[in-house]
């Protein structure tokens, strides 16, 4: 395995009795990546991050963080990793600050002056002093984000650090995240919003039912069907031709009288090589982008 | 969210026992119930110290045998200590264990490279430092309370001058038999906190653990009655519950007022050897609160 990853799982698998929560998993996210973890509820998103985080012991397979192998390497590796699982975990008859006071304790070598700092940092400032137990949803994820970056991780884990954020706190969210991205931090980051995970992912991996379904970029996620919109003068009898072949069966009438419809091979000169040699020909020929929601439904839906 | 942290990755924090310790020392010192508790306690040594002052025969042998007088005010004295600190040692350290699991911290603590030994040991040795305080504080103030009773009822010190070694001596045991009770209390609290990963339940069956034991040696009582079966007799001695009970007694000698009232084990064992069963408990419970914390999955 090559040390240059931050996480890197091989085989992973984790039962619960007898259901299987995660199966099989191999993922690799590199150092300085920002890198996407997608998947229905109950794919297996939060049993992965806990057992990257040594919380929860895998059935089956190996990983590695931060090139050290876990659990064994647990107590060297994990104090250069900041969690924030599923609902942020907090002392709630405590402060906020001194929720912090307490974690900086833990570890140890946590400046004094950084906890002040952080507090501002995710817009608590003004309300420091205050018992968590009288935060509301949004500010304890907000102190969670805090409790993750307390000691400057090398590696973020977040499972879904939007829940509860108002649009200000998503937007902050994502500033936050490209600032840790430009300083080298790797964040392995679960979400539900697809929007952020587009606008903020460098890549990212889609679990079904405890499987892989796909890793690699938003970019070709949304173009790897290979959908084409054709302007073309007979569109009517275009269609009956394309729904008999065994590529087009799914062709549609779409927007202004174009039609929608893949191309055998993925590629547009072949969709237009195809059709030109059926004796239609297009007027004009153009990719469609799917919507990242579009395609990571039609990978999560279905027979699996 | 404003100005951004300095460059990432760079520090490497070290999670050790140390660190461990000052973290749960933070978590114990700020709840406050914990404190309402131990002020409710020395608030009953308080009346416990108003009724001795009352009492005929500490008023008449002080003057002139300040031994008689001790041995009358010890076992009382002793006696609130053992349930009082008991109860918030029990609560205390069992909130301290089961309280991360039910707020869900455990993930934060552990998924930060604190061992899970690490975390019991810290969790045990705060407990443990807070039965001590309250020990301390308790015979601090017991040793004030009984200097001022000498002094309102004999007029002057001097009972305390010409007190005899044994009186002493009976001080310094009354202080290891609370000081068995803390260990023991610690122990159990963080045991059941330890194997019920839980806030209320751990709590609750820790107050129960000593009425349960107890329950259970006059069950063993009466059927050592009906069967004298030898090794029910064995088994009593083996009580956690009633050798406290009878501890102090043993040690000082005097009737303990807890041995008194409360089930003691039916074979008389020896104050030393008495010791070595609260030692014994004490090792068995970290022992299982080690083992069920190392191996199994944090899903809270
Ligand atoms: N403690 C447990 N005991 C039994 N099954 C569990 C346990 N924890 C999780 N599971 C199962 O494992 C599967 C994966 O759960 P997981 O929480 O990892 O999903 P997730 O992807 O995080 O979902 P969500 O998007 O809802 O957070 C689910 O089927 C769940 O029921
Ligand atoms: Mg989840």
């Amino acid at each position: 395995m090559s040390s240059n990853a931050a996480i890197e799982l091989q085989g992973l698998g984790k039962r619960f009795g007898r259901r299987t929560a995660v199966e099989d998993l191999d993922l690799t996210v590199g150092r300085g990546e920002v890198f996407g973890f997608l998947g229905p509820n109950g794919a297996g998103k939060t049993t992965t991050m806990r057992m990257v985080l040594g919380l929860v012991r895998p059935s089956a397979g190996r990983l590695r963080v931060l090139g050290g192998a876990i659990p064994e390497d647990s107590a060297e590796v994990l104090p250069r990793v900041g969690p924030l699982v599923e609902t942020p975990a907090l002392y709630l008859h405590l402060s906020g600050s001194d929720n912090l006071r307490v974690l900086a304790a833990e570890l140890g070598g946590v400046p004094p002056g950084r906890i002040p700092e952080l507090m501002e940092l995710v817009g608590l400032s003004d309300r420091a002093g205050d018992r968590v137990s009288r935060y509301s949803l949004g500010m304890r994820q907000r102190l969670g984000l805090a409790v993750a970056l307390l000691h400057r991780p090398a590696l973020l884990v977040l499972d879904e650090p939007a829940n509860g954020l108002d649009p200000a706190g998503i937007r902050e969210i994502r500033a936050l995240l490209r600032q840790q991205r430009d300083r080298g931090t790797t964040v392995f980051l679960s979400s539900h919003v697809l929007g952020e995970v587009e606008r903020v992912c460098d890549r990212i991996a889609i679990l079904r039912r405890g499987r892989l379904a796909y890793t690699g970029t938003v970019e070709s996620l949304r173009g790897s069907a290979g959908w084409f919109r054709v302007g073309l003068d007979d569109a009517d009898q275009a269609l009956i031709w394309l729904r008999d072949q065994p590529w087009g069966s799914d062709a549609h009438l779409g927007e202004s009288g174009l039609v929608d419809v893949r191309s055998p091979t993925g590629r547009g000169r072949d969709l237009n090589l195809a059709l030109a040699g059926a004796g239609f020909v297009a007027d004009s020929l153009t990719a469609v982008q799917r919507d990242l929601e579009a395609a990571f439904l039609e990978l999560t839906e279905g027979e699996g | 969210m404003s100005s951004p942290p300095a460059a990432g990755g760079e520090e490497s924090p070290t999670p050790t026992f140390a660190n461990a310790l000052r973290a749960e020392i933070i978590k114990l010192r700020s709840h406050r119930p914990t404190w309402v508790l131990a002020g409710f306690v020395l608030v009953l040594l308080g009346l416990v110290l108003f009724a001795l002052s009352q009492d005929v025969v500490i008023r008449s042998e002080l003057p002139s045998r300040p031994l008689a007088a001790l041995d009358q005010a010890l076992p009382a004295v002793q006696f609130v200590f053992a349930a009082g600190a008991g109860v918030v040692l029990l609560t205390s350290s069992s909130r301290l264990v089961g309280m991360e699991y039910a707020l869900g911290t455990i993930r934060v603590v552990l998924g930060r490279g604190t061992t899970r030994s690490q975390l019991v040991l810290a969790k045990l040795a705060a407990a443990l430092l807070l039965g001590s305080l309250l020990l301390v504080v308790y015979a601090f103030l017991t040793a004030v309370g009984l200097t001022l009773l000498t002094v309102h009822l004999a007029g002057s010190t001097a009972p305390i001058g010409v007190m005899p070694a044994t009186g002493w001596r009976q001080l310094g045991l009354a202080v290891l038999s609370c000081a068995a009770s803390v260990v023991s209390c610690t122990a159990v609290g963080v045991g059941v906190g330890a194997a019920t990963r839980s806030l209320t339940g751990g709590m609750v069956l820790s107050i129960l653990f000593f009425p349960l034991d107890n329950a259970l040696a006059l069950v063993l009582r009466a059927a050592y009655a009906r069967d004298h079966l030898d090794v029910l007799r064995s088994v009593s001695a083996l009580l956690l519950g009633p050798t406290l009970n009878r501890l102090p007694g043993l040690l000082t000698g005097q009737a303990a007022a807890s041995g008194a009232v409360l089930p003691t084990p039916m074979v008389r064992l020896t104050g030393g050897e008495s010791l070595g069963v609260v030692a014994g408990w004490f090792l068995v419970l970290l022992a299982m609160a080690l083992a069920v914390s190392a191996r199994r999955d944090v899903l809270a």
